[in-house]
């Protein structure tokens, strides 16, 4: 493995926070000789700036100059007012590795401050020999708020197999990170979903809907869809299959029935919380995994009680609607508290109720659904299908509050992730005409 | 001296205080490359970003042959990156909005 003869010395900014910041990593084998010889820092004083020049050095910092200044310069990091030395125009990484500085960390301005900084004034090596296989170095910076926020930036840099041999080395380096922009991002969604408490309300209107339409029940329901809680119509129908298969020809059509309606309702809850914003998407994607795991256990009690059969799924879809619109009810208010939290416990909330009804109403009296209640589902898969290949780039939810409101979508602007339109353009729109 | 600079649409513009910055600076009397590597930069950026990458070389060429030493060399490389995100639109028109006389 490769040696990393670096020096590294806090600089004399002040390196604060809480980021994440990496950089070199050797993936590869590889070995390296070098012998080095780094120059022991000078010992400067505060007020001392002055005492320092000699004509060799005075020739180093005018070439230095030189450097930073000259056009095209990546490192003519815009004012060069010294940093913040009280004592002197030159910061003190500056004097005291004056020979050798080439990047200047003191010439930011005090708005340009990072949180983190790895300043390597100079290391002076007099010969290196490197032979690396895949040299591999990332500098990045992660944020994540719950599962409303996840911010990442970073740099990746890749170095095949190379040998190369080097003489009378200075090298020098800084990595910054700054979290200002970061911390500003987080707050303005935050702050946003606080002003905006109805991006959460919209959750439990939708959900509402479900509970009003229980007994149109899929018909509603399946006019949404959405990618979050998917899974519960897969895991549903993957188990009520197993229903049929068991019980026989009969009931696998039920099974088939069931699973697309549950789909549906997966459609209708996830299209919904979609309009909350990309981050509160994220916070859904884990009631479409609560859904999708409780409906699964729920349909599995359908298979023990495959015998007693299919009798009252659309009362358990019903009831299913009924607690859903209760809690929406209750969970409609939840946006005031102005964050993604009570949002994602409301649909968490929703998905237990969901699961629960469908898995007690299934495994008592799944008998009676028949072939109406197949062809209700065959039918809702369509009309779900043909919204997905709608025109309009929109969540389904923003279609179906169109389709409400009136709404023409062909001149309504989104402002949603890639110009997606959603429900508050929609709403806006509306407004505005 | 040769300087490459890589120009995009999303470029990061001088002004912009990048989140994320990297710079090195290497000076070499002799430079010898036994086996010339392959190399690749990228960013990444979740939910997007812009970034500009920034080299300098002094008595290097842009490509470097085996076996060649190189005299009196200098290369810097600077990386920088900042996030994108919508809200930053929102920040800007308001800032733009209180500007206004």
């Amino acid at each position: 493995m490769a040696k990393q003869q670096t020096s590294q010395r806090k600089g004399r900014r002040k390196s604060s926070g809480s980021g994440n910041a990496r950089s070199s990593k050797n993936s590869g084998g590889g070995n390296s000789k070098s012998s080095e010889k780094r120059r022991a820092p000078r010992k400067s004083s505060q007020g001392s700036n002055g005492s320092q020049g000699t004509s060799k050095s005075q020739q180093r910092q005018a070439a230095k100059d030189a450097d930073r200044d000259r056009p095209g310069s990546p490192f003519k990091y815009g004012t060069d007012e010294g940093g913040k030395n009280q004592t002197g125009g030159a910061t003190v990484p500056e004097r005291e590795y004056q020979d050798y500085t080439m990047l200047h960390p003191g010439s930011i301005s005090d708005s340009d401050e990072p949180d983190v900084l790895v300043d390597i004034p100079v290391v002076e090596v007099e010969e290196i020999h490197f032979e690396l296989d895949n040299l591999m170095a990332r500098v990045s910076l992660h944020a994540e708020v719950l599962d409303l926020v996840k911010l990442s930036v970073g740099v990746h840099a890749e170095l095949g197999k190379v040998e190369l041999n080097i003489k009378g080395v200075e090298a020098q380096a800084l990595l910054r990170a700054r979290l200002d922009h970061v911390t500003a991002i987080v707050d303005r969604v935050l702050t946003t979903l606080d002003r905006n408490p109805e991006l959460i309300q919209s959750i439990g209107r939708s959900v509402e809907k479900l509970g009003s339409g229980a007994g149109q029940a899929v018909g509603e329901i399946g006019q949404g869809a959405g990618h979050a809680v998917e899974n519960v119509g897969e895991g549903a129908e993957g188990a009520v299959k197993d229903v049929g298969k068991g019980a026989g020809g009969a009931v696998e059509d039920v099974g088939k029935g069931a699973g697309g309606a549950v789909e549906d309702v997966g459609k209708g809850a996830g299209g919904a919380v979609e309009d909350v914003g990309s981050g509160a998407g994220q916070a859904v994607g884990e009631v479409g995994k609560g859904v999708g795991q409780g409906a699964g256990e729920a349909l599995g009690d359908v298979g023990q009680g495959a015998g007693q059969a299919v009798g009252g799924v659309g009362q358990s879809l019903g009831q299913l609607g009924q607690g859903a619109g209760q809690l929406a009810d209750g969970g409609g208010g939840g946006g005031q508290g102005g964050n993604g939290i009570t949002g994602t416990k409301l649909a968490k909330e929703a998905a237990k109720v969901i699961a629960k009804e469908i898995g007690s109403a299934a495994t008592d009296e799944a008998k009676d659904l028949g072939l109406a209640a197949t062809q209700k589902a065959v039918e809702l898969g369509e009309r779900r299908r043909q919204k997905r290949a709608s025109k309009y780039n929109a969540t389904e939810a923003a279609l179906r509050a169109a389709e409400e409101d009136g709404v023409d979508l062909d001149e309504v602007e989104g402002s949603g992730a890639e110009g997606r339109i959603v429900v508050r353009d929609v709403e806006q729109s509306k407004q505005k005409s | 001296m040769s300087e490459g600079k890589k120009s995009r649409p999303d470029e990061l513009s001088e002004e912009e205080i990048p989140d994320v910055d990297a710079a090195f600076s290497v000076r070499a009397k002799n430079l010898r490359f036994e086996t010339v590597p392959e190399t690749n930069v990228w960013f990444e950026g979740e939910p997007a970003q812009r970034s500009r990458l920034d080299t300098g070389r002094e008595n290097l060429p842009d490509e470097v042959e085996a076996g060649v030493t190189y005299r009196e060399v200098r290369v810097t490389w600077r990386a920088r990156s900042r996030i994108v995100h919508p809200a930053d639109a929102e920040d800007s028109s308001e800032r733009g909005d209180s500007s206004e006389p």
